[in-house]
C-alpha cells in the first residue's frame, strides 16, 4: 500500500490543526475565567479615561471578501498544481474542494 | 493538572514583568527603582523586565502616597493588568503615607486603594531593599 499520502499537505494540515486544538484546550483550562470589566476593557491611556467614539471606522467589513478570495485562491492553486496520474490526486482534490465549501459555509452562515 | 499548574507557576515566578507607577512620590524611590534595574544591582537577573503598559505587566511597583488626583488613574491602570497580578508598595510613603501621613491630599499609602502584596520600606527604599522585597514576593508565590 502506498503510504505517501501521510506526507501530503492535507495530512500535515490536519495533524497540525489537531495539535493546535490540543494545545489550545490544555492551556485554556489554565486561563482564568474572569473577563475584563470596567476600565480593564478600555484602551490603555496612561490611566486617563478615554471617551468612546460614536463612529469607529475599521476594515472588519472587508474580511468576508478577503477570506472568500483566500479560500478559493488556495483551493484553486492546490488542485491545479497537483501531480496528474497519482492515485490519490482525485481524492485530495475533492477534499480540498470540500474543505473550501465548508470554510465558505462557515464564513457566510449568517 | 497539578503538574501543568506547577510548570505555569514556575514560569510566572521566573519571569515577573513589572510596571512602575509614581502615585505622587518625590521621585527618590523612582530613581532607586530604576537603579535597581541597572547592571550594578541587576534585578533583571530574576527575570524582571520593566514594561510600559499594564497589559504586559505582572507586578505593579508603586511609589509615593496615593494623591487624590492620581487615585482614579492608579485604579484604572490596576484594572487593566491581566490576572494574576500583584502590587508592590515601594518606599515609606507607599507603605503608610510616610511624611505625608495625615495630609489632606493623599490616601495614606497604596493599600488604601489597591491590595498590596509586598511592602518595601525606606526613604527612599534602597535597591538592595527593593531586591529583597521582590525576592520575598517571588518566594511567597512558590508556596
Amino acid at each position: 500500500m502506498d503510504w505517501s499520502w501521510l506526507l501530503s499537505p492535507p495530512t500535515a494540515f490536519l495533524v497540525i490543526l489537531g495539535a493546535g486544538v490540543c494545545v489550545f484546550g490544555v492551556f485554556s483550562s489554565l486561563a482564568l475565567r474572569k473577563g475584563r470589566t470596567g476600565a480593564g476593557a478600555k484602551p490603555y491611556a496612561c490611566g486617563e479615561e478615554t471617551p468612546d467614539q460614536q463612529v469607529q471606522p475599521d476594515y472588519s467589513q472587508f474580511f468576508p471578501f478577503a477570506f472568500f478570495f483566500t479560500i478559493l485562491h488556495v483551493v484553486a492553486l492546490m488542485t491545479t498544481t497537483m501531480q496528474v496520474g497519482a492515485a490519490a490526486t482525485l481524492y485530495i482534490a475533492l477534499i480540498y474542494v470540500l474543505g473550501g465549501f465548508v470554510g465558505l459555509s462557515v464564513l457566510y452562515r449568517r | 493538572m497539578p503538574v501543568l499548574q506547577r510548570v505555569v507557576t514556575w514560569a510566572r515566578i521566573k519571569s515577573p514583568w513589572i510596571l512602575h507607577f509614581n502615585s505622587g512620590a518625590c521621585n527618590a524611590c523612582d530613581i532607586e527603582i530604576i537603579a535597581a534595574l541597572t547592571p550594578k544591582y541587576d534585578i533583571e537577573r530574576f527575570g524582571i523586565q520593566l514594561k510600559a503598559t499594564p497589559r504586559h505587566a505582572d507586578v505593579l511597583v508603586c511609589s509615593g502616597p496615593v494623591t487624590r488626583q492620581v487615585q482614579d488613574r492608579l485604579v484604572r491602570i490596576y484594572e487593566q493588568m491581566a490576572e494574576p497580578k500583584f502590587v508592590v508598595a515601594c518606599g515609606t510613603c507607599a507603605c503608610s503615607g510616610g511624611v505625608f501621613q495625615g495630609c489632606y491630599n493623599v490616601m495614606q499609602g497604596i493599600d488604601a486603594v489597591l491590595p498590596v502584596s509586598a511592602y518595601i520600606p525606606g526613604c527612599p527604599a534602597s535597591p538592595p531593599a527593593i531586591i529583597d522585597g521582590v525576592v520575598k514576593l517571588l518566594t511567597s508565590l512558590k508556596a
